[in-house]
């Protein structure tokens, strides 16, 4: 019926946890040797998680600017690593059954039928089924998981692995840096224009765990590739952890649109790093709905590094009761005639906290950048809250840079016609809700945007008053 | 010479209020137990830490008034020399008292508590807050009475009078209920050598009042300036402030505005030329604590040579204070190559029904205005200054008072065309 469903509903329920390989609670050098002896991880791997670790160690954090929700996070009481096996099943009928029937029921395999070029579906910390369309691989193009990106691509992928996100960036890539497993590493050869999406899937199963998937896409020059992603985890009473670091490289004249729909349940706390370099004539673009969770930070990036690049992020966000959805977008121009485009729209509901963080860098010695950023903020009751925090850096007069914010309601004239023509207040504010949106939602593939609109639905019931 | 920032001040007590004294005794130990800003503080981020050195700066004695060519009609006029008042005439006004802090605290001692205390807006500068708090020496105070409207304008000059001058001018504007005055105050030095003036300003519009503040910072290049203001509007009171920023090295300014009272309002703006390797750094707050309050903001900022900017600005709506409307808005003029603009407007909205709404922008002059002047014969220099001019006359205009707005006009055109040179 759907693509991705994200129905929360939909997504909660979990199967018993049936783990081969389980790291244990708790972080030290002990796990990352676990994970690196399970995966059978090359030396230079190796060595690279345990740097990470201690630079994970050694970092503070980010409280004197995130929000003190991030200290209710114990390290020491998640578990690092969960797995049936590193290998992912090529063949649907070859992945274990309840595994299977957690995908059906979420609609997977059945999407990959339809139109998808490649699907992937990581469970916990490995992907447990990863398929690319014989027509899209005989382009040359490579869809696989992160781990089996760095054994068997390693002369294409340890280039650019670690170079877009430093292992230093942040306290929380430190972490995926020391414990990632799973992701997707795709490479697009030069001008293969890639024509149905490629999709992955990320599932939490298990209680008081922590997801760490890393995924490195490269665009070869002229090439372009469409990615989706959705994720979904069951509720649980305990906190549960997402940290991902997502790497994008679009070369000369490149294409990457990645498209995220997360829809954690509300114990989730999802920390993710997203940013990608874009060449001479490339483009990137971050198209990201955030719906659930119990806390996001996520900026997603770019940088573009060559003439006329061109970056660009959408974003929704949709905050209910008890969520922060601390979202945002951060676009480094450093070629001349660069051009970033952010459009950010939130929603708080009830005692949901939406912010907006954005950073825009406009050094001086190149000319003809421009920037543009609108961020719309929309409160629906008395509890909700919305923050905004742009910071905005231009130097020289070669640029145009412009920033924009509201902060609004929904007009009770507005609502007051509909109920006038026979809507119900919760049918005229859901309409509302979604006419907010409506430029955005266009920008989603259609099975996601038509989701998106019936979710929203769901959403605002029983949110008026 | 003792240093302002090493020996405690040589306070003289005598007369005045026990906590008054005491709040400058306090001051001086929180200045020495703070520690020094650092960037990691969101208060400080895009600051340059260089402002905070100090070496080499030293207070001096009062002396004669240089003279300064300000307003032609004022209700009242007070000249400080080194934070020394040396003239103060008018004040016939019926219902104005313009005091000096002795007079002040003799008159109106326990009204004034509040207001002279550490001038605390909360946006990162509370070490040195505290530091011109511990070395106030005197104080320029306004008050009017209930329903009383003072027509022209009180002007205060602050005088630095040698280069490493160092001056801590303090302004109290404590307005009657449903009065109205206008106060418009210079920062200026004799010679051409860098001062460093850490000043404050302090205004409470009682119930319908109407305060308007007009600030000219016209000191030296090279200099230093750091100005704390806070501003508190009860019900239905007016507050406007306006920051012209025509000197110094390196400017920090930082502006508290409560709107407390139901139908409450506060215009706070402010014009930057900076030119050189000046640095502008601006942190507003523009907090709304109940419903039916309105703010609009709006800086600009135009920028030659290496200048630098920051603007901060937050609009924090609090629970309850639904039904408000709060505008800001910072636009920057870049007219150089290697010039630098960080914007940081912020909102946080705690409440329902509100209507709030940033923006910034960016940019440089367009070009075909700039041909158009050209094809008239203009050089492009001045046409560029014209333009300039034109860019701040959005905010002149908002002064509200003919007299203010043409003085404006003179100061801004003047340094423009220092910057010229």
């Amino acid at each position: 019926m759907s693509a991705v469903d994200i129905d929360r509903s939909v997504g909660d329920f979990s199967y018993p946890e049936n783990h081969t390989y389980d790291a244990g609670f708790g972080l030290s050098e002990q796990t990352i040797d676990y994970i690196c002896n399970v995966k059978n991880d090359p030396e230079w791997v190796r060595e690279f998680r345990k740097r990470a670790l201690k630079v994970f160690n050694e970092k503070p954090m980010p409280t004197n600017w995130a929000t003190k929700d991030l200290e209710a996070i114990e390290f020491q009481k998640i578990r690092y690593y969960l797995s049936s096996g590193s290998q992912p099943k090529r063949s649907w009928d070859e992945v274990p059954d309840d595994v299977k029937r957690t995908f059906e029921r979420l609609g997977i395999p059945e999407q990959e039928r339809k139109f998808l070029a490649g699907v992937e579906a990581q469970f916990d910390s490995e992907a447990a089924y990863s398929n690319i369309q014989k027509a899209v691989s005989d382009q040359g193009v490579i869809f696989v998981n992160s781990t089996e990106g760095l054994k068997e691509h390693a002369e294409i992928f340890r280039p650019w692995f670690g170079k877009v996100i430093p292992t230093g960036d942040n306290k929380f890539s430190a972490l995926n840096s020391a414990v990632f497993s799973g992701g997707s590493f795709i490479y697009v050869p030069k001008g293969v224009k890639v024509k149905h999406p490629l999709q992955a899937y990320f599932r939490i199963n298990s209680e008081q765990f922590g997801q760490f998937e890393r995924t490195l896409i490269i665009v070869d020059e002229g090439a372009e590739v469409m990615y989706m992603e959705g994720c979904t985890a069951p509720k649980f009473e305990t906190s549960t952890l997402h940290s991902a670091v997502v790497e994008l490289v679009a070369m000369k004249g490149a294409k990457i649109q990645y498209v995220t729909v997360q829809n954690w349940s509300a114990n989730v706390f999802n920390l993710v790093t997203k940013r990608g370099i874009a060449h001479e004539d490339a483009e990137i673009r971050w198209i990201d709905c955030n719906i659930g969770s119990r806390l996001t930070m996520k900026y997603p990036g770019v940088i573009m590094k060559g003439r006329r690049a061109r970056g660009e992020v959408i974003s929704i966000a949709l905050a209910g009761n008890g969520q922060h959805q601390d979202t945002g977008a951060k676009m480094i121009h450093a070629a001349d005639e660069t051009t970033s485009n952010i459009v950010s729209k939130s929603i708080s509901l009830g005692t949901g906290r939406s912010t907006y963080r954005g950073q825009v860098h406009i050094p001086k010695h190149l000319k003809g950048c421009k920037n543009n950023t609108e961020c719309d903020a929309l409160l629906i009751n008395s509890s909700s809250r919305t923050d905004t925090y742009p910071a905005i850096t231009v130097r020289g007069n070669e640029h145009a840079c412009q920033h924009e914010a509201s902060v609004s309601q929904v007009s009770a004239e507005q609502i007051f016609y509909m109920q006038q023509r026979g809507l119900s207040e919760g049918e005229a504010m859901s309409l509302s809700v979604n006419g907010f949106i409506n430029d955005l939602v266009r920008e989603f593939p259609m099975e996601y945007s038509v989701e998106l609109k019936r979710l929203i639905d769901l959403e605002m019931e029983g949110s008026v008053g | 010479m003792p240093s302002v920032f090493l020996d405690a001040p040589m306070w003289n007590h005598a007369g005045l209020p026990e906590w008054f004294a005491e709040s400058q005794r306090e001051a001086w130990e929180r200045f020495t137990n703070l520690a020094m800003p650092s960037r990691k503080d969101e208060h400080w981020r895009f600051a340059n830490l260089g402002l905070l050195e100090f070496d080499g700066f030293r207070r001096l004695p009062g002396g004669e008034d240089p003279g300064f060519e300000g307003l032609k009609e004022t209700a009242a006029r007070v000249v400080t020399v080194n934070d020394a008042v040396v003239v103060k005439d008018g004040a016939e006004v019926k219902g104005l008292e313009v005091l000096t802090l002795r007079e002040a605290l003799g008159r109106h001692g326990e009204r004034l508590r509040a207001l002279l205390g550490v001038p605390t807006t909360g946006l990162g500068g509370e070490k040195f807050a505290a530091l011109h708090q511990a070395q106030l020496a005197d104080a320029v105070v306004i008050v009017t009475a209930a329903g009383v409207e003072v027509g022209a304008p009180v002007e205060i000059v602050h005088w630095l009078t040698e280069a490493q001058a160092t001056g801590f001018p303090r302004t109290i504007i404590l307005a009657g209920e449903n009065s109205r005055v206008t106060v418009v105050e210079h920062h200026v030095a004799a010679g051409t050598g860098p001062v460093w003036s850490c000043g404050a300003a302090q205004i409470h519009a009682a119930r319908g009042a109407a305060v308007n503040y007009v600030q000219f910072n016209g000191h030296p290049e090279g200099g230093k300036a750091m100005h704390f203001s806070t501003l508190r509007s009860e019900r239905d009171a007016q507050v406007k402030h306006a920051a012209f920023q025509l000197g110094s090295g390196s400017v920090r300014t930082e502006v508290l505005s409560e709107v407390a009272g139901e139908g409450g309002r506060s215009d706070m703006l402010s014009v930057s030329l900076a030119a050189g390797t000046q640095e502008v750094d601006q942190r507003t707050l523009q907090d709304h604590l109940s419903a039916h309050t309105g703010s609009d903001l709006l800086y600009k900022n135009i920028l030659f040579g290496k200048a630098r900017t920051v603007f901060a600005g937050l609009i924090r709506v609090d629970e309850g204070a639904h039904y408000t409307d709060a505008y800001q808005k910072c636009r920057n003029l870049l007219l150089s190559g290697e010039c630098e603009a960080n914007s940081m407007p912020g909102l946080e909205i705690n409440a329902d029904q509100v209507k709030c709404s940033h923006g910034s922008t960016s940019g440089r002059l367009s070009e075909e205005e700039v041909f158009y002047l050209l094809s008239r014969g203009i050089p492009r220099e001045a046409a560029e200054h014209m333009m300039s001019l034109g860019f701040a006359l959005e905010v002149v205009e908002r002064l509200g008072q003919p007299a203010v707005e043409a003085l404006a006009v003179r100061l801004l055109a003047a340094r423009l065309a220092e910057i010229g040179g």
